[in-house]
């Protein structure tokens, strides 16, 4: 009988847990949603894809910003780059100079999932650049899932504790009355 | 009696008895099939697509088929209360342990002699090679040394079929990594040396398991 | 019986304060970092729920070793009690750490070595879980749990070492201020990691310590149970 009254009470804290962890959840994904309606030209993200021809050189590349909205992107030659390496030095050029070591600098971008800046025009890019400082989206939906996810996982946690120690005392109060009797 | 004819004693009892009904061989040989088969029906499979996912699902097949196996044999074993049996006698536990162990060896590795030609047929790659062999030594015999003693411990438990595979296959996540990426680097004919790390990791993890679980064996059936 | 649920336990007052403490630091007083922007701050709760789901981990495997050592119940109350709160620290750590992933690098989860390690942990502490809820009590489940837990802690470098060789994406793991030289805190961020660190440490020994009460009771209860039907028993004869 005691194992059952337990059994109900994890499944209500487990049931509890869920809803919160959803609730939370939704609440986050409008709010990031709120947050990125007013996106305007420079692309800010990560690079998820690159495409070269048989010699190597760059002619596409993808970039995906913190929606996870992928924007893809053409080359010409007039297409300035300024990347770092992951010790940081920063390499500077054109698309007509080094076309393919720009497909192995984008290529080590994605690898590292290091952010860079975009700006472009009718999907071609003018300018490839290391992510710039001041250029930071807030993302605060996110910073608020995670508080909103490990709140509400605590306090379902100690809800589930109470319940369980509730029905501990109830269970120990009647087997002192049987003893007594 | 030697240790090695009592662990082959063991060994060779559920053998005979395996290859009087057939159990456990056909249920986990089966069982793979269908996810291979599955497979080929869920997956685009043209030569590319076979090499890149094809380890994958071979052995993602073999395990999840190998906790159908070693649940129908400890289900064998509960059904003739044979394990209590084995336990009266006057055996070390490790010696039992290391016995019900060759005996699921056994099991998993004639399923796979099924299993792996009709592999090759399916996802047309090469896999007749002394790399495949080794691989499937060592993996097989992780999965066995671990599936033995979870099923052993997972025979009382109420709710026994669902209970195995999940102790099971995440503690045996890391062989399973190292047989597919050996897998993986043998067909694209790769040599010994690319799959020597992960090869080294197999025996690793076979080494401590077989240790362990042979000392860990006496808490299981002390009562 | 006295409350176990204790809201006045000195540790979650101090927990409480240092909390308070924390979020002051998190939100306040710390400058937003160069590279990442507001989402680094989730740095300040990833770090300190990992770090709890380690502990977690620890005593789980130290305590099931101690039981099938001495065979003390007491151990195996304390490996169920830092299980439960150690798969709680570990699922948020798995959460807050794909909601940091998602905007950093545009992915909720990557096949990275730390992260694949994680995970596969947190599903075999959460089978030992569920093992305990399936076994009838007893010491043979305890016996058994403990088995799992130690199984746990020796499966651990080996699943490290096969996801490393697997994959490396995990900004490294920040043992001291000066871990991270590129980034624009440096001992800032180092200031406010160790608040929160303790914070979220005092907190999880509070959560253990009142798990550790309830399975207490719980077996009193048994006990009782039992005392109680002998005695219906000896009353019948």
């Amino acid at each position: 009988m005691m194992s059952n009254v337990t059994n109900t009470a994890i499944r209500v804290g487990a049931f509890r847990i869920a809803l919160a962890l959803i609730l939370a959840l939704a609440v986050s994904v409008s709010l990031t949603q709120i947050s990125s309606a007013e996106h305007t030209p420079p692309v800010n993200g990560i690079v998820v894809g690159v495409e070269t021809d048989d010699a190597g050189a760059l002619t596409r590349f993808a970039v995906s910003d913190s929606t996870g909205t992928i924007h893809t992107f053409t080359i010409f030659k007039g297409t300035e780059y300024g990347l770092e390496n992951q010790a940081g030095d920063r390499w500077v050029s054109t698309h007509e100079a080094e076309p393919s070591e720009a497909a192995r600098r984008l290529r080590d971008h994605r690898e590292r999932f290091a952010p860079i800046t975009v700006t472009s025009e009718n999907g071609t890019a003018f300018s490839v650049v290391e992510r710039e400082e001041g250029k930071l989206e807030a993302n605060l939906g996110y910073l608020f899932a995670v508080f909103a996810v490990t709140w509400a996982l605590f306090f379902a946690y100690v809800l589930y504790l109470g319940r369980k120690q509730r029905v501990l005392q109830h269970e120990i109060a009647r087997l002192k009355v049987a003893s007594d009797k | 009696m030697g240790s090695l004819s009592i662990i082959w004693a063991i060994g060779r009892k559920d053998l005979l008895l395996e290859i009087r009904n057939k159990d456990v061989v056909v249920a986990v040989a089966g069982f793979a099939l269908l996810v291979l088969v599955i497979f080929t029906f869920a997956i685009d499979l043209n030569q590319d697509n076979a090499k890149l996912v094809g380890p994958g699902v071979l052995w993602a097949g073999i395990a999840f088929a190998g906790v159908t196996g070693l649940n129908r044999a400890f289900a064998l074993e509960v059904e003739g209360d044979t394990l209590e049996a084995l336990m009266l006698a006057p055996i070390s536990r490790d010696l039992i342990y290391l016995g019900k162990a060759l005996g699921n060896f056994l099991f998993i590795a004639i399923a796979q002699i099924i299993v792996i030609p009709v592999f090759a047929v399916l996802f047309n790659l090469v896999v007749f090679r002394w790399e495949m062999l080794a691989i499937v030594l060592l993996t097989t015999i992780g999965f066995s040394a671990v599936g033995t003693l979870f099923a052993a411990m997972s025979v009382r438990v109420r709710a026994r079929e669902v209970m195995l595979p999940l102790l099971f296959l995440p503690v045996v996540t890391p062989l399973l990594m190292a047989a597919v990426e050996s897998t993986s680097h043998m067909v694209y004919g790769r040599s010994w040396s690319d799959m020597a790390q992960w090869l080294q990791l197999a025996v690793a993890f076979d080494v401590a398991f077989v240790v362990i679980s042979a000392f860990i064996f006496q808490h299981i059936l002390e009562d | 019986m006295n409350k176990i649920l204790d809201l006045l336990d000195p540790l979650l007052i101090l927990s409480a304060a240092l909390m308070g403490v924390a979020l002051y630091l998190i939100f306040i007083w710390v400058p937003t970092e160069t590279n990442q922007g507001a989402v680094q701050r989730i740095l300040y709760f990833h770090v300190p729920v990992a770090w709890g789901s380690m502990l977690g981990i620890f005593v789980v495997s130290g305590s099931s070793f101690m039981y099938l050592l001495k065979k003390n119940e007491k151990w195996d109350r304390l490996a169920v009690a830092s299980a439960e709160v150690g798969v709680i620290f570990g699922g948020l750590m798995l959460l807050s750490g794909m909601i940091w992933a998602r905007p950093v690098w545009a992915v909720w989860w990557t096949g990275e070595a730390k992260l694949t390690t994680a995970l596969i942990l947190f599903f075999i502490y959460v089978a030992y879980l569920m093992f305990r809820g399936y076994f009838p009590p007893g010491a043979q489940r305890q016996r058994l749990a403990a088995i799992i837990g130690v199984i746990g802690a020796i499966d651990t470098p080996i699943i490290y070492f096969a996801a490393n060789l697997w994959s490396q994406a995990h900004p490294p793991i920040i043992t001291g201020p000066a871990a991270d030289a590129e980034s624009a805190l440096g001992s800032d961020l180092g200031i406010v990691l160790l608040v929160s660190t303790l914070a979220f440490t005092f907190l999880f020994v509070f959560m253990v310590q009142t798990r550790y009460k309830i399975r207490k009771s719980e077996d009193d209860v048994i006990e009782l149970k039992r005392a109680s039907s002998a005695s219906a028993m000896t009353g019948v004869n």
